[in-house]
Parts: structure tokens; sequence; C-alpha cells
């Protein structure tokens, strides 16, 4: 699914992110850890396409609308909770009734599905990256991309989604945020620290 | 300061009797200056957008071209529609000259830079992942359009007021090629300056608080259209 070789991002003569050599298979959910400004989250732009400027080569076998990212910090479109979540749907040209079904299938399985009709301004920053996370998941992409997806979450909302992703079987890259381990999320952890990129472990 | 007083009491005595040439020169003034501003707002919005989103040669002087055009003169904008429009003019078998749409057609120039400077600053203020998050849920380019505009709602209705402001209180369109003819294409503001010049200073006053009070009523319609809680 990504295959990725002697990548490089360099930004004003410096180095911000190295990955010798990444092959992501169909299915396999992979975690990136890392301190601040490592060069995480550059990878996973990479990846989605957002940042083009690079050396090395970064293969990604889906095409742009089977893969879904979700900002570091998220953005939420002015709204209801259920426009964010069905934006990507009608995008598709989903038939609204379909939309909105899918929509509060996974606001319900991330937790938030009382806040469907809420304005998407007024939300916490957990239950932004819940509904975030929802709109990812709604338009059922190949590619799940996830920027510290659990970051900011209570224990609850964390636990949700957790279940959530532990149960995917769509390919996933994603940031795992300090303060919450990767453990049961991962086929396979990998560590960008100081532009270098290493196994840590797999599962 | 008395002045101000008896217009108001002249203002309110006009709308009160419903004084047939005032009511003639405020619709004129809305439905004039409405559709100039609407049909700004059509062409320019989605300029303004695309000069936002889109890299091309030449875009930075577009840019400053716009921006320029904003402070042109009324009566410089008067004098290149009755170049345009006038029996000699490249337009002049249209017979344009002296009706109302030679009015609209001037107050589009004036409000079309508006449309597009306001409507390009909003869209490049907006934070960049509203156009990342738009192209990754898979919207397309017109989508993704109409989500840069939903987002910046704010500036674009600024811009839209702004553009109604100056094209209702204009005066110089409205005068060179409209000639201020009573029942035709007289507006509000060629008949405030049209009274000043008889020496009718509180009727002159009149016309302006009425103005004044479009221009205001005009824009709670607009704000209150693109409330957030409309949703």
């Amino acid at each position: 699914m990504i295959r990725i070789s002697q990548l490089s991002v360099q930004r004003n003569g410096h180095t911000i992110c190295t990955v010798p050599d990444l092959t992501v298979e169909a299915g396999e959910r992979v975690v990136i850890v890392g301190d601040n400004g490592a060069g995480k989250t550059t990878l996973l732009r990479v990846v989605v396409g957002l940042e083009r400027d690079y050396d090395g080569v970064c293969r990604v076998d889906a095409v742009w609308r089977d893969i879904a990212f979700v900002h570091q910090h998220p953005f939420l479109f002015r709204g209801t909770v259920l426009s964010n979540v069905t934006y990507g749907l009608c995008a598709r040209r989903v038939s609204r009734n379909t939309a909105r079904k899918q929509a509060l299938y996974w606001l319900d399985r991330l937790g938030v599905a009382r806040l469907a009709d809420a304005n998407s301004q007024t939300l916490s920053g957990g239950e932004r990256r819940r509904v975030a996370l929802a709109r990812a998941l709604a338009v059922d992409p190949a590619l799940l991309v996830l920027d510290e997806p659990l970051a900011d979450m209570d224990d609850q909302g964390a636990e949700a989604a957790r279940t959530v992703l532990a149960e995917l079987s769509r390919t996933t890259i994603m940031i795992a945020s300090p303060t919450q381990p990767p453990e049961g999320l991962a086929t396979r952890v990998y560590r960008l620290a100081n532009a270098a990129f290493e196994k840590e472990h797999s599962k | 300061m008395q002045l101000l007083w008896d217009g108001l009491i002249e203002a309110s005595k006009t709308v009160a009797a419903f004084d047939p040439l005032v009511m003639h020169a405020a619709l004129r003034t809305l439905w004039v200056s409405g559709l100039a501003v609407t049909l700004a707002a059509l062409v320019g919005v989605p300029l303004g957008t695309m000069l936002a989103r889109v890299r091309f040669p030449g875009r930075q002087f577009v840019v400053v071209i716009c921006r320029g055009s904003m402070a042109l003169p009324t009566v410089f904008v008067g004098l290149v529609c009755y170049s345009l429009f006038s029996r000699g003019g490249p337009l002049g078998m249209m017979q344009l000259i002296y009706t109302p749409w030679v009015i609209v057609a001037g107050e589009l120039l004036l409000a079309l830079p508006i449309t597009v400077s306001i409507t390009h600053g909003a869209v490049m203020a907006l934070d960049r992942r509203v156009g990342e998050t738009a192209w990754t849920l898979g919207a397309g380019p017109l989508r993704r359009w109409r989500t840069f505009i939903s987002e910046a709602r704010v500036g674009v209705t600024l811009a839209i007021l702004t553009a109604f402001a100056r094209c209702a209180s204009e005066l110089g369109i409205a005068m060179m090629v409209g000639g201020n003819i009573k029942g035709r294409t007289r507006t509000l503001a060629t008949a405030t300056a049209l009274e000043t010049g008889k020496g009718e200073l509180a009727r002159a006053m009149a016309m302006g608080i009425l103005l004044t009070v479009i221009a205001l009523l005009v824009t709670i319609v607009i704000v209150s259209l693109s409330r957030e809680n409309r949703e």
C-alpha cells in the first residue's frame, strides 16, 4: 500500500524528516512515535500528498479519495457536527439519508452521537478529535492517516477511539502522542528522532 | 444642529406622507444599487476566491489593480461610462445613456473591485487546514470553492455591504450618465444634491437621512441572513 524509499524533506537547508525505508502492506496498522519536531507530521503529510517538495520515493497505492487524513489539530467546518461528518460522503454524492446514517453510526461508535446537532465551534478539544475521526472513518477510506488521534481525549473518549482503531482492518498509519502509548493499536511501531527512522517493535 | 433636527422632522413627514418623488428615488436607489452589487458579488466573489487560491503569472499584479480600483473616483467611472455609452461611444447603439441601466453598469464597475479585493483578503486569511481538510475528504474544486466561501462568510458579507454602501451613496456616476431625470434616473444621492443646490437644506437632509436608514436596513438584513445560527 505504501512504499517509501530514501525520503528526505529539507526546509531552509535543514533536514526535517528522513526515512530510509518504510513499507506498509494493506491491512497493517503502523504507529510512528518520536520527539517533538522529529518530522512525524511531515512524514504523514508526504504520504497524504500535502507535502510535495521532497527527495526520494513515496508511492501510495491508493487514489486521493481513498485516503482520509486527520490533522494534529483537526479543523471542523462551520455548521453542525453532523454536517461535518457527512461532508466527505456528500462529496462522494452519497444520498443524504445514507450519509446521515453512516455519520451517526461512527459518531455513536466514538461516543459523541449526542453532539450530532451541536455547533462544531463549541466542542472541546477531545470532542473535536472524535468528530474529526468519525468524519474520516465515515468515508470508508482504504488508507487512514491519523496525526495523534488520541491526544486531548479524556479516558472515556480515548477508550472508545482505541477500541474503534484496534478493530479496523484497513491500512492505518498514525502518530501516537506521548501521553497515549500505542499498545494495542499497532502491528508495527517506528521511532522517528533526530531525523533518524528505526523500527521499535512489531506485534 | 438645527439643520439636522429640521432634516429629521422633514424626513419623518416625507416618509409618513409617502412623498412619491422621494419614494421613487429611494426605490430606484435600492434596485439600481442592489442589482449592481448582486452582479458584482456573482462575479467578484468567485474571482476573489480564485485569486486567493490559484497561482498564475501576474496574479499579484491583478490583486494590486483590484485593490487600487477600490478608490476609483465615481466621477471618473461616470466619465468612462459616458464615453462608452454616449451616442458617439462604442456602446452608444444600445441607447442606454440616461437610463437606470447605465447607472447599474457604472456601479457594477465601482462595486466589482470591492467584492474581489475584500473576498480575496478574507479567503487568503483562512486557515490552510480548510483547503487541506476539504481536499483530504475528497471534495472536488467546486465543493472546495463553496467551502472557502462558507468559511470566509464574514469577510464576504463585509465585501457585499461595503460595495452596497459605496454604490448607494455615489453621486458621480448617477449624475454623469443618469442625468438625474425626475421619475427615471433620480436616486436619493442625486436628489440630495439637487435639493441642496435649490437651497432646500432640510429636504436635502431628509434625503440624506433616508439614504442612511436604507443602508442600515440593508446591513441588518444581510447580516441576519449570514448569521451562524441560520445553518
